[in-house]
């Protein structure tokens, strides 16, 4: 569904990707586990338009994506989550999920699908008139993950939802991550909460540094030495 | 050896610019000083913005706004004592009866603007880039509509005319020579380091100690200065000054001769200023002759958005002119 | 006239005046919002709505056709100079962008100036500035009633249009934070031209009334306005658009009852006070006075 190949990407004169390839079939939930700084969120953003790769390919259902626009990406099926929420602080909450659905013209479907999104996470229930800006962490995390949802993605992608939340509200992301992966969505799960990942994941991917250091089965992973002292705690 | 050299080359060309200015102050036409004039003026105009706004990175849409002050200074202080005691009721006697020199006017002209722009830095320097901005337009209405109001002092808007004409090409080149030296040792000083310093990153500068808003005040103050002498200088060469010469036109004229040049080059504002004159002369004679007028300040806003679409760093960037330059054109240097 | 009564004219002025600021401000900040610039050549917009409505109306068209389509001029200069000359400079630096509204202040005024020569003229349609009725000594002109019952419901329109459209809320989504803007998928481009459209009809219906009250048009009209518009920007904290609104009924006011307040021979210098407001509202309030945070949200 979604191929990377050989992706380069560049900040001035700094490289931040340095070859970066892999894949997500379609109906796969697929992991790219790292720590801070390793490339993470910059390839997520070229794949969503916002970063402009120098050299390298993106391909997705077939077609390719580096010379398309943001907007056009979306439309196309891809959704992404950013790291740190971005949620319109300004805007209530169902304004927030409105513009979910920006491109989206069917406006009946969308007034359900946001009482779908509400009935996934319940503690925007009572929150939709409130402006995003006033929710705790956790609820903006919640609204941004709705948020995605509201484009309808073939192709979810979510940057870190786990970031800064606690014990227990990392649990209900998840939980929620698990009941998507089983209504059929495709999910590429960026964390740095590498346990959790490869539980819910069928593969994961190491990226340290700018490159995909190592690759396979989520199970294959989670026993591997390297990945226990590097990001399981030992 | 390289700098020996280099001085030579200096001192050469120094002796050459002078040679010509005696040479075209002696002997030239009318049209051609006239324009020379106005070419110096420019210089200097150009080149004290570009101390305030590229090289300490200040956005000051204001600057016209000391020459106006400039102006007006110069022209009480020589319009003759009948004149001002018919015109300007308002002065305290003892101005209505003397009448200064073109020297003294120029430097208290540019000491009052100075003091003015003490008390506006200091509001601006708090300011973020736009604010700034539309701040310093503020000030540029401001004194727009007191010398359009102050009747008894400035002859509201028929302006005051009939003054000296003093200013001749000794002291426009003088005054632009002069200018350009104190702005190149201004950034090639210790302080001038640190201005550049300031102007790429407020804060790091900041940080590493170096008090940044004094010293962009003090760039604010100087540009004020030098740009309020050429106020003085234009008023004694045309011999007219009015609240309308020193408005939106020529605040953009200078802007544009900055930023096609280069904000942060001085040498850039300089070679700039000169063609940018030369251009202005050639349109305006264009204009004449087919009797259509505005066509020039439509062209120069047209390339400077041209200019600031594919070229923003200006011809120059904030490189300044070097001799090495020739060393690749000829082996001679 | 009595006290009171000359009260009440002032207050009529100032809510007329104050009317025509909101407009103009609204439309200068919405711009700002978005793109973080600012915009002068608005002004020049306003100009540009009043030259057309007058020179269609001279040419015969009947007045209502000649001011409907005037304004409707003016929003598509509007989205013509957004495409001209601030796409090419998407993502320069906001002094860039600034500078280049001030190149087209320059080039537009001296254009119009080009066509229709540099002079004051008379601007007498509808003879707007007639008084209407007079209560106990009150001459309430109709420009008065006018101005204040278009802008309330120009405003009534844009509140709706900001709360309740899609376009509307991805406005607000786009100033709010660009980056979440582009990853839903909001088409900036739309975005943008429609703040231009709508703040440059906003600027013609401005025009309309500036120079009907004045009686006259000229090349410049537009300058002193949309300094003005900034200043009541200011005061509204930058940005937003309520903030707006109230900037420019601020801003009215202060200026009618300052010069009620000054002695005559002073009144030339009103545009003065007004700027030194600015400069004193900035030093005292940079955020404004209604802005909390508002000068923070950057796009």
């Amino acid at each position: 569904m979604l191929e990377v190949t050989d992706l380069e990407v560049f900040y001035g004169n700094i490289q931040a990707l340095h070859g970066i390839s892999f894949k997500v079939e379609k109906g796969e939930t697929v992991t790219i586990i790292g720590s801070n700084g390793a490339g993470k969120s910059t390839t997520l953003l070229a794949i969503a338009g916002l970063l402009k790769p120098q050299k390298g390919e993106i391909k997705y259902l077939d077609k390719h994506l580096d010379k398309l626009s943001a907007y056009q990406i979306v439309s196309m099926g891809i959704s992404l989550c950013p790291e740190g929420r971005r949620i319109f602080t300004s805007l209530s909450v169902y304004e927030n999920l409105l513009m979910g659905a920006v491109q989206r013209r069917d406006k009946k479907a969308v007034r359900d699908d946001i009482h779908w999104v509400v009935s996934l996470f319940p503690d925007l229930k009572d929150r939709l008139e409130q402006q995003g800006g006033t929710l705790s962490g956790g609820q903006q995390q919640m609204l941004a993950i709705g948020r995605a949802l509201m484009s309808k993605p073939k192709l979810l992608i979510l940057d870190e939802p786990s970031l800064g939340l606690s014990p227990m509200l990392v649990n209900q992301i998840f939980e929620v991550i698990a009941m998507l992966k089983n209504i059929g969505t495709t999910v590429l799960l960026v964390e740095q909460n590498a346990r959790q990942a490869l539980e819910i994941a069928d593969r994961g991917y190491v990226i340290e540094t700018g490159m995909i250091t190592m690759e396979g089965p989520s199970s294959v992973l989670k026993n591997s030495d390297r990945v226990k002292s590097a990001y399981l705690g030992g | 050896m390289n700098k020996n050299k280099h001085a030579l080359y200096l001192m050469i060309s120094m002796g050459l610019f002078f040679c010509a200015v005696y040479l075209l102050d002696a002997y030239g036409n009318h049209y051609y000083q006239r324009v020379s004039n106005l070419m110096m003026i420019y210089v200097i105009l150009t080149v004290s913005l570009n101390l305030s706004n590229g090289i300490v990175g200040i956005s000051s849409l204001g600057q016209i706004g000391f020459m106006s002050i400039g102006a007006y200074v110069s022209a009480i202080l020589t319009l003759p004592p009948g004149l001002k005691e018919h015109w300007l009721t308002g002065l305290p006697h003892w101005m209505s009866t003397i009448q200064s020199g073109l020297f003294p006017a120029m430097i208290l002209a540019g000491i009052l603007a100075a003091a003015i722009a003490f008390l506006v830095g200091i509001v601006i320097l708090r300011l973020q880039g736009v604010f700034a901005a539309v701040t310093t337009l503020g000030f540029l209405i401001i004194v727009k509509v007191v010398a359009e109001n102050w009747m008894t002092v400035t002859r509201g808007g028929r302006g005051i005319s009939s003054l000296p004409t003093y200013t001749n090409l000794w002291w426009t080149s003088a005054v632009a020579v002069i200018t350009v030296y104190v702005v190149l040792r201004i950034i090639r000083s210790p302080y001038g380091r640190s201005m550049l310093a300031v102007r790429e990153h407020d804060l790091a500068a900041q940080s590493i100690g170096i008090n940044a808003p004094r010293i962009r005040l003090l760039a604010f103050v100087i540009s004020a200065f030098f740009t309020a002498v050429a106020g003085a200088l234009w008023a004694n060469l045309i011999g007219v000054v009015s609240p309308g010469s020193f408005y939106l036109w020529l605040t953009l004229l200078i802007i544009i001769m900055m930023v096609v040049g280069g904000m942060g080059s001085v040498t850039g504002s300089v070679f700039s200023a000169i063609g940018f004159t030369i251009l202005l002369e050639l349109l305006r004679g264009f204009e004449n002759k087919i009797a259509v007028y505005g066509i020039s300040s439509i062209i120069f806003a047209i390339v400077f958005m041209l200019v600031i679409i594919f070229h923003p760093d200006g011809v120059m960037g904030d490189r300044e002119f070097s001799w090495d330059w020739f060393k690749r054109i000829t082996p001679l240097f | 006239m009595s006290h009171t009564a000359y009260f009440f004219q002032q207050f009529i002025n100032a809510l007329s005046l104050g009317s025509i600021y909101a407009l103009v401000t609204i439309g200068l900040a919405m711009v700002f919002s978005i793109l973080r610039l600012i915009n002068f050549a608005h002004g020049d917009l306003m100009m540009i709505g009043s030259y057309s409505i007058l020179m269609l109306w001279n040419a015969g068209v009947p007045v209502w056709m000649a001011i409907l389509a005037g304004i409707v001029l003016c929003g598509i200069a509007g989205v013509i100079m957004e495409r001209v000359c601030y796409r090419p400079l998407r993502g320069s630096a906001e002094m860039t962008t600034l500078l280049t509204s001030f190149a087209v202040v320059v080039l537009l005024e001296n254009g119009v100036t080009l066509l229709f020569g540099p002079n004051t003229r008379p601007f007498r349609i509808l003879n707007f500035t007639s008084p209407t009725f007079s209560i106990d000594s009150i001459l309430i002109s109709k420009i008065d009633v006018i101005s204040v019952v278009l802008t309330l419901i120009i405003l009534l329109l844009t509140t709706l249009f900001i709360k309740k459209t899609t376009i509307g809320i991805s406005m607000r989504a786009v100033a709010d934070d660009l980056t979440a803007s582009h990853l839903v998928g909001i088409r900036l481009n739309r975005v943008i031209v429609s703040a231009f459209f709508i703040g440059s009809l906003f600027a013609g219906v401005a025009g309309l009334l500036w120079s009907a009250r004045a009686g006259k048009l000229y090349p410049l009209m537009g300058f002193i306005p949309v300094v003005k518009a900034f200043v009541a920007a200011v005061i509204g904290g930058f940005g937003s658009i309520p903030g707006a609104v109230v900037g420019g009924y601020v801003l009215g006011f202060a200026e009618v009852f300052l010069v009620a307040l000054l002695p005559p021979e002073l009144q030339g210098y009103r545009d003065a006070f007004v700027f030194i407001l600015l400069i004193f509202i900035l030093l005292v309030r940079p955020q404004g006075i209604l802005g909390a945070k508002t000068m923070q949200r950057r796009i």
